[in-house]
């Protein structure tokens, strides 16, 4: 998790940098960055109980099957 | 108005490697596993399904060719729908590549990078994407066009290798075991990688000659196909289909079996050089349509600056998409092409409406 926040600072960091150089207006941007940043360190601390793949099997699986003739 | 950076042939290149990478490099094992020797038939239908898939997305690109679709669809289905809708493409796109960049770290930890932290190779991987993605649309392009001719060369080149090692009396199976039964599993899968050629609709207003993408899409996919059928039958010759059913990488097995000379039998590492630049190429068009789709949608101007941040999420949504290989590749017959087909459809919904909308119209003016 500290490693997630780290890469995010130093993405950030350099993004606020190029932004300011080229005169790009910042402040929707950290707001993006900051629910980014927010939504990886949620994914990540729950990734024991919570896996992508379920969900996607959950909700689509059904209709695959259908599909397959299975 | 927006500058027509990618012309026809960059575009027949482009999605020609698009297409020929993720299926020979993931899907053969897959593929062979579903439908043995009815597999080139699967190939063919899936090749069939993708190109009615991209031609209902060019027919609508069309009607407003110099915008993009991220803007005007809200003036068709209002922005209560559009909205969510762009979500759930934006989402299956990042789905796509998170699942691509698995693949890869996969491959890499089992064969070259053993005992490697994933988190290190994802994070190499990101980096060299998301950089491509960053120079803009064109860089893709010019990048798929020089490496064009290399992929074509290595994927032309292993079939003919192994041809000392071929088992022809196996080659009876594709005769008298081959069914559309049995094809239909193939088809439906590699269907949703053909019709990935429809994110074209995405950056239609970038591409030069637009009149033409309809031929070009049938030559690309035909190449694809006829590629992909050139690796699978000889696979299925060499190995058999039950051994090659059970190998993760049947490709790789085969270039083992290469007797041309000591040379030739360590090819294996250039051509995973090949195709890990072939499959980042793809993936940055995806990241950068991603990118794209997401900042005009946030209506912000540069897209630019959400390029990291949004490779950055999705290397963690790679940690987090699966625990085990077992588990990974279970999830191939639990939806993911399902997820893939409805975002490819989604603008056949849209073009279904603005018809209806557009003859509504014409008929209310008659009518005056």
């Amino acid at each position: 998790m500290i490693i997630i926040a780290i890469a995010y600072i130093v993405i950030i960091t350099y993004e606020v940098y190029y932004m300011k150089r080229h005169s790009v207006p910042i402040k929707p941007y950290v707001v993006l960055y900051g629910f980014m940043l927010i939504a990886s360190e949620i994914l990540y601390y729950f990734k024991d109980e919570f896996q992508l793949i379920t969900i996607i099997k959950v909700l689509f699986a059904p209709i695959e099957s259908i599909l397959l003739f299975k | 108005m927006t500058t027509k950076v990618v012309t026809q042939k960059q575009m027949y290149k482009y999605f020609t490697i698009h297409i020929i990478t993720t299926i020979i490099m993931f899907m053969i094992g897959i593929v062979l596993q579903q439908s043995g020797y009815s597999a080139p038939l699967g190939v063919l239908i899936g090749a069939c399904i993708g190109i009615v898939i991209t031609f209902f997305s060019i027919a609508f690109a069309k009607r407003r060719p110099d915008a993009f679709f991220v803007h005007y669809g809200a003036d068709i289905v209002t922005r209560w729908l559009h909205y969510p809708l762009m979500a759930f493409i934006i989402m299956t796109n990042f789905l796509l590549v998170a699942i691509n960049l698995w693949e890869i770290q996969d491959l890499l930890l089992q064969f070259y990078l053993t005992g490697t932290p994933s988190w290190i190779i994802l994070g190499l991987c990101g980096l060299c994407i998301s950089y491509m993605a960053r120079y803009g649309i064109k860089s893709m392009f010019r990048a798929a066009e020089g490496m064009f001719y290399l992929s074509m060369i290595t994927f032309i080149i292993i079939p003919y290798l192994v041809h000392s090692n071929m088992e022809w009396f196996l080659a009876r199976g594709f005769a008298t075991i081959a069914s559309v039964k049995e094809a239909w599993p193939t088809a439906y899968h590699l269907g949703s990688i053909f019709g990935e050629a429809s994110l074209i609709l995405y950056i239609y207003p970038y591409i030069s000659q637009a009149s033409y993408t309809r031929k070009t899409t049938i030559r690309f996919t035909m190449l694809a196909a006829l590629m992909v059928i050139c690796h699978l039958i000889p696979i299925l010759i060499v190995l058999g289909p039950d051994l090659a059913q059970n190998l993760n990488y049947p490709e790789l097995d085969i270039i083992r079996l290469i007797k041309s000379g000591s040379y030739l039998e360590t090819l294996d590492p250039i051509i995973i050089a090949l195709w890990l630049v072939s499959i980042f190429i793809k993936l940055s068009f995806i990241l950068f349509v991603i990118s794209h789709m997401l900042s005009r949608i946030l209506k912000l101007k540069y897209s630019k600056p959400l390029i990291y941040p949004i490779c950055a999420f999705i290397i963690v949504s790679t940690i987090c998409l699966a625990q085990s290989h077992t588990q990974f590749f279970s999830m191939h017959n639990g939806g993911v092409s399902t997820c893939v087909y409805i975002s490819q459809l989604i603008p056949l919904l849209y073009y279904v409406i603005d018809v209806m909308r557009n003859r509504r119209q014409q008929m209310e003016e008659e009518s005056l």
